[in-house]
């Protein structure tokens, strides 16, 4: 209606219309909430582009475009046309909500209410499932290597865990879909061999330590993986090669089973020799070699989806097991996550995000040492999370709030058995349960002399409160500009707050005599939170060229510091290891990345680079001064694609107590080394083949010297898809 | 609608108040064993005798028996242990022919005897007595009983030292030899001989002090300092079986 109106209004006043940049906001009619990412375009000349996180939209209008006709288009509202005469500079431009069609939930739902997309800004980067597969590699890790700022260390035992700029692993959390997969193992990091790369459909990486919704405990960042869902019929089956024996199997289904339901179910068996042991204290050094060891993997993942009127309800299981034998030693590993989770509009409550979750681990270790004694381990963790969150809007100012509800609790129990009988060895069974509260307030404002010039505050502020007794209150602050001027966009952020880190539940059983010496007893009962301070500021640029040999260009800058501290400590003292708490660490660093999208047409350019300072590196050991990689991408109409991908780690450098109590240095040297994958897709009776020839590491630089997954790996598949 | 609604609260509260674990927390476990005791002894292999001063070691971690022979360590047994790494052992004694091995310890506790095989050579007995030629000379007649459990092909070796004094000079001379073998009383045992002047042709006399070597092919030795009585001679351990080769002067 009001479209209509501003329509009505500008016909009459067609002489102020003059040749250059129109300016607008794409907004929701009955919330006045922006919708971000909204297509706007010229209908006949097919030029436009898309609202950003504010819904501000801008567009360069040559003379003949002046009689096209404007098309704001947004999943689940009703297209908005206008003649561009129309168009005034800084239009406010209202779309009305429609019922949506079957399957267009998908998008919107995840799209309006993911909750990291309402928290304070951080830097940001994403990986579309596009560019995974273009990678080929089955492990994350090479995926990720030219995300700048991420890392992933790690194999099937200890897992493979993502540190981001230079933090450690357990201060990552990654959620995938929503649901939290922090194990609760060995230490808090998460595994990410629970998620196979063929089975993500986008993953955001946010980098920075100071979150409100999601990122308790999260000093390095959040990582959200969004696994592949769509309304569509698909199939797709692969298979492949490599060395290291290595076979891998994968299968996906996408089955609508009717208008408002799709189940979708993905499977991926896997099996490596990976020839060497996984040591921990060898990590860094020269691996001892067995060709006997086998490991199997499995990944399946069920998932129903049903988009009533106004949103959308998810259930799934997902599992994750391996199986890891040599002989004398065997290893078997189930990961089991089950969720129900709902988003979207309840009768009368909009915005509601539900969800429940339990995800369990259990690991069972069988050794035989000698003789015919066996050594028998079952661990047992479980956590069940609910969640609910509510989005309220208004004209200018949106607050996202989150309740949430963690229940932990592990078991553990090792016993010997010989021919005839078992000995109990060890057993304990500890739990905790914990409560949080979080609000994040934001509001957007504009100057109303200088167009294209928007910003948007942020003010976040957590409770939690444990079971066993620790209660703390952390606040962010944050702030986002966006400035657009012809094609040029340039979005500066900041962002300060506090975040708290709870031992895990090992942790807080185990690590109990801590020497305090600010304490008349010098003995502290129980270990005390981990705190972070951190502020990051940064500047994201795009530029859009009218012409030019490439379509996009985008680069981004960011420095931040963060101070840890509480961080637990182990050191020799007298002739025992004692714990203290007195770790305090500050990590500087600057971030950078470039990239150029399709270079004449054909070529994507990524540069990414790191610089990183550690105080302690006895807290935070092997973290690289500086890394940097760099990746060019190919892709023809026929079918072939190319990447190639160099990237590079400076100095790492720990800090370590000797067997005397000396503090010892110890400097892994820098390397380089490089990816290559070539492909080709091409339609054959009425199915897509994909073949494709990958090698990483291909230099073998790093070699058995530095970590798990950095060997030479030459890998051949074949995919079909329908 | 209101009823049912009300059934559903009460559940609800009775589920979360019977059930402990999901409102309250534990945190008590006893603490986990993080060190495996390793204990055991260390015998002589031949002799059964328990051995003193042993340095056992496994990994970077070492002590040494007492005087029973026993030892004990605790070594801290981490994640690489847990997933069988083989742990380096070594058990050293002088003398004593080392033992090496890899091995896998157990969780808590390992137990673990050694009988170390002696490597060098063991000087039983020696003597240093006065002997008349038939010539008229006098001379001194150095016999040694050695044994070496690896045979006596096995032994490299035998040498004196004897020492010689100038009188009224706290200053020693000394003069070296070889010992030969002249008599195998069993595979592993045999006598050695070997021949001393009185005095050399500095003008020193022979001394009550002289030292004897026994090394053999793996390169370990045994040494043993004796001393002769002053006022009575020592008996022969066997009829000296005499060599011309007397030199008169002794460079």
């Amino acid at each position: 209606m009001r479209a209509v109106m501003v329509v009505g209004m500008v016909l009459l006043l067609p002489g102020l219309v003059l040749a250059g940049n129109r300016t607008g906001r794409v907004v929701d009619a009955q919330t006045g909430a922006p919708l971000v990412g909204a297509d706007v375009y010229l209908q006949h000349s097919r030029v436009g582009t898309t609202t950003d996180s504010l819904g501000w939209f801008q567009l360069t209008i040559t003379r003949e475009q002046w009689r096209d006709t404007l098309v704001v288009h947004f999943l689940g509202y009703r297209e908005l046309r206008l003649p561009v005469v129309a168009l005034e500079n800084q239009a406010l431009l209202r779309l009305q909500p429609v019922a949506l069609k079957a399957g267009e939930g998908i998008e919107v739902w995840g799209e309006k209410q993911e909750l990291v997309r309402q928290d304070i800004p951080h830097a940001r980067s994403t990986i579309h499932f596009e560019e995974i597969t273009a990678y080929g590699s089955q492990e994350i890790s090479d995926v990720l290597k030219t995300v700048p700022s991420v890392r992933i260390t790690g194999n099937d035992l200890d897992g493979r865990r993502m540190e981001i700029r230079g933090s450690n692993a357990d201060e990552v959390n990654v959620y995938l879909d929503g649901i939290l997969i922090n194990n609760l193992r060995l230490d808090n990091a998460a595994d990410l061999s629970l998620i196979s790369p063929e089975d993500i459909g986008r993953l955001e990486v946010l980098k920075g330590g100071n979150y409100s919704l999601l990122g308790s405990g999260a000093f390095g960042g959040v990582v959200n993986v969004v696994t592949r869902r769509s309304m569509e019929r698909r199939f797709r089956l692969k298979a492949k090669m490599g060395n290291l024996h290595t076979r891998i199997l994968l299968g996906e289904i996408n089955l609508p089973v009717s208008q408002r339901m799709v189940v979708n179910y993905f499977g991926q068996y896997h099996r490596l020799s990976p020839e060497v042991e996984y040591f921990p204290l060898e990590q860094f050094s020269d691996k001892t070699e067995n060709k006997q060891i086998t490991t199997e993997r499995q990944n399946h993942h069920l998932s129903l989806s049903f988009f009533p009127q106004n949103g959308q309800w998810t259930a799934r299981l997902l599992s994750y097991s391996y199986t890891y034998r040599k002989p004398g030693w065997e290893d078997r590993n189930n990961n089991l996550v089950g969720a129900l989770s709902f988003r979207g509009n309840l009768p009368g409550i909009r915005d509601v995000e539900m969800m429940i979750n339990q995800f369990t681990v259990r690991d069972r270790v069988d050794r035989v040492t000698e003789g015919t004694t066996h050594y028998l381990s079952d661990y047992r963790v479980k956590r069940v999370n609910a969640r609910l969150a509510k989005k309220f809007t208004g004209s200018s100012w949106e607050v996202q709030t989150l309740t949430e509800y963690f229940h932990e609790e592990l078991s553990q129990n090792s016993r010997s058995r010989s021919e005839d009988r078992e000995v109990p060895l060890y057993r304990a069974d500890v739990y905790d349960n914990r409560i949080a509260g979080a609000a994040v307030f934001s509001a957007t404002d504009q100057l109303s002399s200088r167009p294209g010039l928007s910003w948007k505050t942020y003010l976040g502020i957590r409770l939690d409160a444990l079971a066993s007794g620790q209660q703390d209150l952390t606040h962010t602050v944050g702030v986002r500009l966006t400035y657009r001027q012809k094609e040029w966009e340039y979005a500066p952020y900041f962002n300060f707050g506090k975040n708290v880190k709870y031992p895990s539940l090992l942790e807080a059983a185990y690590v109990r005599e801590l020497v305090d010496f600010s304490r008349r007893d010098s003995l502290a009962r129980r270990l005390e939170p981990e705190y972070n301070n951190s502020t990051d500021i940064g500047v994201r640029v795009k530029q859009i060229p009218e012409q030019g040999v490439y379509r996009e260009m985008e680069m981004s800058l960011s420095v931040f510091t963060r101070t840890v501290y509480n961080k637990l400590l182990k050191q020799p003292y007298g002739n025992e290891l004692a714990n203290f708490q007195l770790g305090r660490n500050v990590t500087r660093g600057l971030e950078a990345a470039l990239s150029w999208k399709e270079l004449y047409e054909y070529f994507t350019v990524q540069l990414a680079y790191l610089k990183l300072n550690v105080s302690e590196p006895l807290l935070y050991a092997y973290k690289p001064e500086e890394s940097f990689s760099a990746q060019l991408r190919f892709r023809s109409s026929a079918g072939w694609y190319g990447t190639a991908t160099v990237f590079y780690e400076g100095n790492s450098v720990a800090w370590y107590y000797d067997l005397e109590n000396h503090l010892r240095t110890k400097t892994l040297s820098p390397f380089y080394d490089m990816d290559v994958v070539v492909g080709w897709r091409f339609p054959l009776i009425g199915i897509t083949v994909h073949i494709q020839l990958a090698g990483y590491n291909l230099l073998d630089h790093a070699g058995y010297r530095y970590d798990y997954l950095k060997k030479r790996y030459v890998q051949i598949s074949l995919g079909v898809r329908y | 609608m209101n009823a049912m609604l009300r059934m559903l609260l009460l559940f609800l509260l009775f589920f979360l108040t019977s059930c402990e674990k999901y409102v309250g927390y534990n945190l008590d476990a006893e603490p986990l064993p993080v060190t495996v005791r390793i204990s055991g002894s260390v015998r002589d292999f031949y002799t059964n005798q328990p051995l003193e001063g042993v340095r056992v070691r496994f990994g970077d971690y070492q002590t040494s028996t007492d005087q029973s022979g026993f030892y004990q360590l605790d070594y801290p047994y981490g994640t690489d242990e847990e997933r069988n790494k083989p742990v380096e052992l070594l058990v050293i004694l002088k003398k004593y022919l080392p033992f090496h091995e890899s091995v896998i310890l157990p969780p808590i506790t390992y137990i673990r005897d050694f009988r170390l095989v002696r490597g060098a050579p063991i000087i039983q007995k020696v003597v240093l007595p006065p002997f008349t030629t038939n010539s008229g000379r006098q001379i001194y007649v150095c016999q040694a009983q050695v044994k070496d459990y690896q045979g006596v092909v096995d032994i490299q070796l035998v040498e004196a030292l004897v020492y010689y004094q100038f009188p009224g000079n706290p200053h020693l001379s000394k003069y070296r030899k070889e010992l030969t073998l002249v008599y195998e009383l069993s595979d592993t045992t045999a006598y050695y001989e070997g021949i001393f002047p009185p005095f050399l042709s500095d003008g020193s006399t022979i001394y009550r002090r002289y030292e004897i070597y026994a090394v053999n092919r793996s390169g370990l030795a045994d040494t043993l300092v004796a001393l002769r009585s002053p006022t009575q001679p020592d008996t022969f351990l066997f009829t000296p079986v005499l060599d011309d080769t007397i030199p008169e002067i002794v460079p």
